[in-house]
């Protein structure tokens, strides 16, 4: 397998919803091997990206090709292994019923009793999925991904929902198959996931494709931190560094978005602005897209 | 194993685990042939002498019971499905749409059968039913092949509906259409008005053409009542196409 081999990828694809633009113009490549994280916030068009790439949509223009076919087609998704991020079963299948359902579809599957116990499902086997708890469907939502051993793994907001142990459970298991060369597509709004996982981050907002880059460059450009504090009066302040956004009302309360909040911390100490109340906090994804998106040149620091 | 065998398998089992997705359908006609069928076959078959068997008699409650599989199981169960995650699961995974369709189509078919037996035996066991393995054969496929524009019914409403209106609908057009096209009491005993319409009625055609087939009751033979049910084929295949294409260009254009 080549370093660089495509495996799946976006031309030039659209995709609307009525009078709604889901993705304009979204060019994008899955590098054989590797953890593609496509990070964004919600409604950004991630699981649109992710619904053409597993033929479940087709591009209203544009064109969509896994493994230089199109997965329309039935023969093209037997390199695909997929998890939704809705998650249910039929209610009265038994786990081990629903994995062996799965698995048929593929010509070398993972073992049964390896995939539940890789899942840590190895006790559920003889469960009906409607008697499952929600991180055990999680699980097995997951899990049923890999049932096929497939080249390509999609994962949709694979850890919503879970609880902080389960989700690192999960992450190791993700990082197992990367390592024994799977490649894996996962989409998120969660930073740390991406952190934790990626290679390669894309960040996608408002259906198009911001910016592409390690996971490094990528957290430096949307880790925001908020650094709020008050001022008397009409109190000058100095020129701070890395500040995306800035407010100030009229009763002196200000509020700041900045990649790097100490420095702006001591910019102001050193300055011997007046301030009090001072907070720094840390700033959600969907916040941080807001503040940076009004500004987009920014961004790409 | 092939693709569609572990469909098929993995539907029948997953019903087969859902009682209320079949008692009825078992146990409606078998019931109703204890109450009714067994005493009105004895009669008849006593007073034409000998010329109507248990057959002609047992032969509109094997149809209402696959009436009921087909209608139930493909209107509110693909109104249901259709709606559920597991559908997008279904729809990724590596299988033709084929076969997913044939492996519905295959537990309708296990279904029905299914809902047969029963009544079957209990009409073999109580009444004067004179059918050889042929004639049997026959009947059963009859039965089957007569259900495909009721199938193809269903599918439509699945497809056009919600399941909080796919239930009520089925179950009023189960009840009407068996009702009215004379499949619980002979159109005979029915008042003029309800003779009138139930002769346009598709389960109508349904008995005429399955018991015209078997038993020669309903008189007036098989042919017409089956081209009939051509037509009746074309019309809800028509209805199923235009829903399925609806919904798929609603959901996965």
């Amino acid at each position: 397998m080549g370093e660089s081999e495509v495996v799946a990828r976006l031309i030039g694809a659209r995709k609307e919803y009525g009078s709604v633009v889901a993705l304009d113009d979204v060019d994008l490549d899955v590098t054989a091997g590797r953890l593609l994280a496509l990070l964004g916030p919600n409604g950004a068009g991630k699981t649109t990206v992710i619904n053409l790439l597993c033929g479940l949509r087709r591009p209203t223009a544009g064109r969509v090709e896994v493994f230089g076919g199109n997965p329309v087609e039935p023969s093209v998704r037997r390199h695909i292994g997929m998890t939704a991020q809705e998650t249910g079963f039929p209610e009265t299948l038994r786990v081990g019923e629903i994995v062996d359902f799965v698995r048929a579809h593929y010509p070398g599957p993972m073992p049964a009793g390896e995939l539940l116990e890789r899942f840590d499902l190895a006790d559920l086997g003889r469960r009906q999925a409607g008697g499952l708890s929600g991180g055990q469907r999680r699980r097995l939502a997951v899990a049923l991904a890999f049932a096929g051993r497939p080249p390509l793994v999609i994962l949709d907001e694979p850890t919503t929902g879970l609880d902080v142990e389960a989700r690192r459970g999960l992450w190791r298991i993700v990082e197992d198959v990367v390592a024994a060369g799977t490649t894996v597509l996962l989409t998120t709004h969660y930073l740390e996931e991406a952190e934790e996982l990626a290679d390669e981050v894309v960040v996608i907002h408002e259906g198009r494709i911001r910016t592409r880059g390690s996971v490094a460059e990528i957290v430096a450009g949307v880790a925001l931190t908020r650094v709020s504090f008050r001022v008397d009066g009409d109190a000058a302040l100095p020129d701070l560094p890395g500040v995306v956004d800035a407010e100030r009302d009229g009763n002196g309360a200000v509020t700041m978005y900045t990649s790097d909040s100490d420095s702006v911390v001591r910019a102001l100490v050193r300055a011997d602005v007046p301030f009090h109340d001072l907070s720094v906090t840390a700033v959600s994804l969907e916040e941080a897209f807001v503040r940076l998106t009004s500004r987009p040149e920014e961004v790409r620091q | 194993m092939s693709l569609l065998v572990v469909h098929l398998r993995t539907n029948v089992v997953e019903t087969l685990r859902q009682p209320i997705a079949w008692i009825f359908s078992v146990s409606f006609p078998f019931v109703l042939f204890l109450f009714f069928g067994m005493t009105n076959a004895r009669q008849v078959t006593e007073q034409t002498r000998g010329a109507v068997g248990g057959e002609a008699i047992l032969t509109p409650f094997l149809l209402f019971g696959v009436l009921s599989v087909v209608l139930f199981q493909f209107g509110v169960g693909l109104a249901e499905e259709r709606r559920l995650p597991w559908e997008r699961t279904l729809r990724v995974l590596p299988a033709p749409e084929v076969v997913r369709f044939a492996g519905r189509v295959g537990t309708a078919l296990f279904f029905s059968v299914l809902a047969m037996v029963p009544v079957s035996i209990l009409a073999v066991a109580t009444t004067d039913v004179r059918l050889d393995a042929a004639a049997w054969a026959l009947l059963v496929l009859a039965t089957l092949a007569g259900a495909i524009p009721f199938g193809l019914a269903g599918i439509g409403l699945g497809y056009a509906t919600s399941p909080k209106a796919a239930l009520p609908i089925a179950n009023i057009g189960y009840l009407v259409l068996s009702f009215m096209g004379g499949l619980f009491v002979p159109l005979d005993f029915m008042p003029n008005f309800v003779q009138e319409i139930g002769t346009y009625l598709p389960t109508r055609h349904y008995h005429q053409f399955v018991g015209g087939l078997v038993s020669g009751y309903p008189q007036g033979g098989w042919q017409l009542p089956g081209l009939y049910l051509v037509g009746w084929t074309l019309l809800f295949g028509a209805l199923a196409a235009w829903a399925y294409r609806h919904n798929e260009g609603v959901r996965y254009r």
